[in-house]
């Protein structure tokens, strides 16, 4: 059964085009932004989004609007998108297959309190007063509700809902900064925690030595892993920039990529994970990917369109966000993992916790070179002096290959779920 | 009005987004979506409640004393002391002419004109090519509890065209974009299709560029980034008020070469333009560094009120977005080198060109850049190209090391994001010789 009123607008679409899906999502936030260690800003929102998909003798046209009154000017935006999109071999929109809908990134108990999101501002606060030479420049909490339901023609109608709670402290001590946040489907992220990080990077990155250019072994935060490599792996694997010669890894199923170790998964049903849900943005069932098995490519990742094009499968990684309102292909939760060291940081190497500029790489390559943040001398796992500055130059792909090992506590970032990582033998400048 | 405001606004824009995709010469898609929505702001006995909704119906005034009342309560809350400067000139600033208004061209029409583009970028040795057509209309109203009311209309549009070249596994790509607010600029421009196919062919014979500490050339396009990331940021008023620039308190010194004056202007029709701010304040020009002296930071009402030093006028938002302190159309001054006379005078370095973006932390007062391509220059002369190349440095020794300023001024469209929002802006510069500069690239000679 279609839920009102994507049945009204299915039935009208089905008048004039093959087939019709509609995709209705909802939201409520709430949220208090500090400024330096005073709540200054107390907001809430409220927002609605339709988003109407027309497929006729294989042309796809989409069109969205923010307000449901206005669904018949939509659909007629849809229909019109959809005269001028070339065809392709279209299959169909699935059926209603799925009958298991628990939501996977939600909680029940969440609710969008202010009050809750000021006593975790007043945690960060706290957390962050361990370190007393790090001043506070901002940060906040939020709370957030939502639900996403999705019906078509061929007689899908789910509804999937999600809450999100987060937090984040930025600090400053001299000219060192640092920043922390978490997120969590429940209300149990530590502000606490977060706060004291945020400080405690700050504090502890004053007074950097130089380093010489060279190469050196690093150990990457999950933070500095996934803001260098997420991205640029989600678009290497994606099945369309294969297909279309935009992709380093195009024609290199079966080859090695990595050392032996290394597994890479999109698990879109990974516990808690924002990514985490049991249909894709067309209705398609998602399902675990594997994309690297043992240092092995072993898959790219298709929405229907690219799929049926290419002669694929849909893996269920159609996403919103394509250009128009349209589809397009994205990770769920690309999970990491390989051999586990004790102690990633052994011997001696240099952590790094973030990069700036991870987004300026060359996305058809892979090379790049950015500057590190908060990056520190260790030995044996103990940090050493901060490093005043450095940039970090190489390539992905290559960068993958010198993966020694990862540390044993996975942390999300974004739509990457991975552990520290030692990779030896990167190029530095000083 | 609740009589616990001090003041209140409301923001609301609607409007329409075109979008067209075509890859490798097919319409991936082509079409339009539409927008309705607000973000009401409402300042309490002390700080900021803020309702956002979308969508937002102007004529329902139930539902407005509703959304009033909701951000006076969540005003209540905070604990910041907020004040707001005097508004100043609120006359919104003369629009652009339209020379075509691209809303009057059929979707068909432009699709076909972006086609023609990326059909020129196929020069031999092109195995892909992309281009992205956005337009998007919006209708601002702006109403704030003095009786102040304004309206507008913008429509921003343009198009990125991108080609990927392939040879024996090495793969390189070619880029440009073009967005403007007087127009559809679609017609005629099969040439630079042209010229976005020969540089990722050239680049396939480019090699990774050597990092290290050299002189360095940037062309205007970079150093509209580097002028952007480098001192624009870090001379946000909400930055400085909350100790997160590195020109903090530094009002009246010289944190730079002689040869640098860097402005950000509002009025400039470029990509940054809009008639009011998002606080319905009309922008001026604002000369943030003069002749290597700090004079003024970019503000709002709220952060001129409490830092002081500068110009409202420059608070943007998205739409359904609060407002933040943004730049607009910021520029380094020309100065009177010759072209020429920049290349002889490096000698021996490196001429970076064309932009990927960048990044800068403000507050540790390090930024980073990458280019598109570049030449190494040997001898005063340019010889090979290179690939891959990035600049990084500290803001204040970097604007020292600014030794010649070009007279070759051009500004370029890009988008600007902060706080999880992304605003239009322009950036530019002439071309500049810096002394020093630490450059990044993984090629070993």
């Amino acid at each position: 059964m279609h839920e009102e009123p994507g049945s009204m607008i299915i039935e009208a679409g089905l008048d004039l085009v093959d087939e019709v899906e509609v995709v209705i999502v909802r939201s409520e936030n709430t949220s208090i932004e500090l400024k330096r260690s005073l709540p200054a800003h107390a907001s809430e929102s409220h927002g609605t989004a339709v988003i109407i998909r027309v497929i006729d003798s294989g042309r796809i046209g989409s069109s969205s609007t923010s307000n449901l009154s206005d669904w018949r000017a939509c659909l007629a935006s849809a229909i019109s998108s959809a005269s001028l999109a070339a065809p392709v071999p279209w299959g169909g929109l699935p059926g209603p297959v799925l009958s298991n809908l628990d939501p996977l990134s939600f909680d029940p108990a969440v609710r969008t309190d202010p009050d809750i999101a000021l006593s975790f501002c007043e945690g960060l606060l706290e957390g962050a007063a361990d370190y007393p030479d790090a001043e506070i420049v901002g940060g906040g909490a939020g709370i957030s509700i939502g639900s996403v339901t999705l019906a078509n023609s061929s007689g899908v109608g789910y509804e999937d809902n999600h809450t999100m709670v987060s937090a984040s402290l930025e600090a400053i001590a001299g000219q060192s900064t640092g920043f922390e946040y978490d997120h969590s489907p429940a209300f149990t992220i530590d502000p606490h925690a977060i706060g004291k990080r945020a400080a405690e990077l700050a504090s502890t990155s004053q007074n950097g030595v130089a380093i010489e250019n060279g190469r050196y072994d690093l150990l990457l935060s999950p933070v500095a892993f996934a803001h260098l490599c997420a991205s640029l792996l989600s678009s290497a694997l994606n099945g369309r920039n294969v297909h279309m010669g935009r992709s380093f890894l195009a024609g290199k199923l079966g080859a090695h990529i990595g050392p032996d170790h290394l597994n890479l998964i999109d698990d879109p049903h990974y516990p808690g994970a924002p990514g985490s849900t049991w249909f894709d943005a067309e209705g398609v069932p998602t399902r675990k990917n594997h994309l690297i098995n043992d240092g092995v490519l072993t898959s790219y990742v298709y929405d229907l369109k690219t799929a049926y094009r290419f002669g694929a499968e849909s893996t269920g990684n159609a996403s919103r966000g394509g250009p128009g309102a349209g589809i397009s292909i994205g990770m769920h939760n690309m999970v990491f993992h390989g051999e586990t060291m004790k102690q990633p940081g052994e011997g001696r190497c240099i952590s790094i916790h973030d990069v700036i500029g991870a987004h300026t790489a060359n996305p058809l390559t892979g090379d790049f070179s950015v500057e590190v943040q908060n990056a520190f001398f260790m030995e044996d796992g103990i940090q050493r002096e901060p490093i005043r500055k450095a940039m970090i130059a190489g390539n992905i792909f290559e960068m993958l290959e010198n993966i020694i090992g990862f540390g044993e506590k996975p942390r999300c970032i974004g739509h990457a779920i991975v552990p520290p990582v030692r990779v030896n033998g990167m190029r530095l400048i000083g | 009005m609740d009589d616990r405001l001090r003041y209140w606004d409301i923001r609301h824009v609607r409007g329409e987004h075109t979008a067209i995709d075509i890859d490798n010469n097919e319409v991936e898609s082509a079409g339009v979506s539409f927008f309705s929505t607000a973000v009401i702001r409402a300042l309490g006995s002390r700080g900021w409640g803020i309702c956002a909704v979308s969508p937002f119906d102007p004529d329902d005034k139930q539902a407005l004393r509703d959304f009033l009342l909701r951000a006076e309560k969540a005003a209540r809350v905070t604990h910041e002391d907020v004040e707001l400067a005097e508004a100043g000139n609120r006359s919104p600033l003369p629009v652009p002419t339209i020379q075509e208004n691209p809303r009057l061209v059929s979707l068909e029409e432009k699709a076909h004109l972006l086609m023609q583009i990326t059909t020129a970028a196929e020069v031999p040795g092109i195995s892909n090519t992309r281009g992205t057509y956005t337009e998007r209309y919006e209708e601002v109203t702006f109403i704030d509890s003095t009786g102040y009311e304004t309206s507008s209309t913008m429509c921003r549009s343009g198009f990125n065209v991108m080609a990927v070249a392939k040879k024996n596994g090495n793969m390189q790509m070619g880029f440009m974009r073009d967005h403007r607010i007087d127009g559809l600029n679609l017609r005629n421009r099969t040439e630079e299709g042209v010229r976005v196919g020969n540089r990722a062919v050239d680049l396939l014979h480019a090699r990774a560029a050597k990092g290290g500490r050299m002189k360095a050339v940037l062309n205007p396009e970079l150093g509209g980034v580097f002028v952007h990331e480098a001192v624009g940021h870090a001379s946000e008023g909400d930055l400085v008020k909350e100790g997160a620039s590195v020109l903090k308190g530094r009002i009246g010194e010289e944190i730079g070469s002689g040869l640098v004056t860097i402005i950000d202007d509002p009025t400039m029709h470029s990509f940054g333009f809009e008639p009011v701010d998002a606080e319905g304040v009309a922008g001026c020009t604002t000369a943030i560094i003069e002749r290597g002296i700090l004079k003024r930071y970019l503000h709002s009402r709220e952060t001129l009120a409490a830092v002081g030093s500068g110009d409202a006028g420059h608070a943007r938002s998205m739409p359904g977005h609060l407002p933040l302190v943004r730049m607009s159309n910021t520029y380094i001054a020309p100065g009177d080198a010759r072209y020429d006379e920049i290349i002889e005078e490096c000698r021996d370095g490196i001429l970076l060109a064309g932009s990927r973006g960048g990044q800068v932390d403000p507050g540790r007062g390090v930024f980073q850049f990458n280019a598109e391509y570049g030449y190494l220059i040997e001898g005063g002369e340019l010889t090979e190209m290179v690939r891959d190349v990035s600049l990084t440095g500290e803001i204040l020794s970097t604007l020292h090391a600014i030794t010649l300023c070009g007279d070759d001024l051009r500004m370029y469209p890009g988008y600007c994001g902060k706080g999880g929002q992304s605003v239009p802006v322009s950036d530019g510069s002439p071309h500049l010789l810096l002394s020093e500069a630490i450059i990044g690239g993984s090629g070993d000679a």
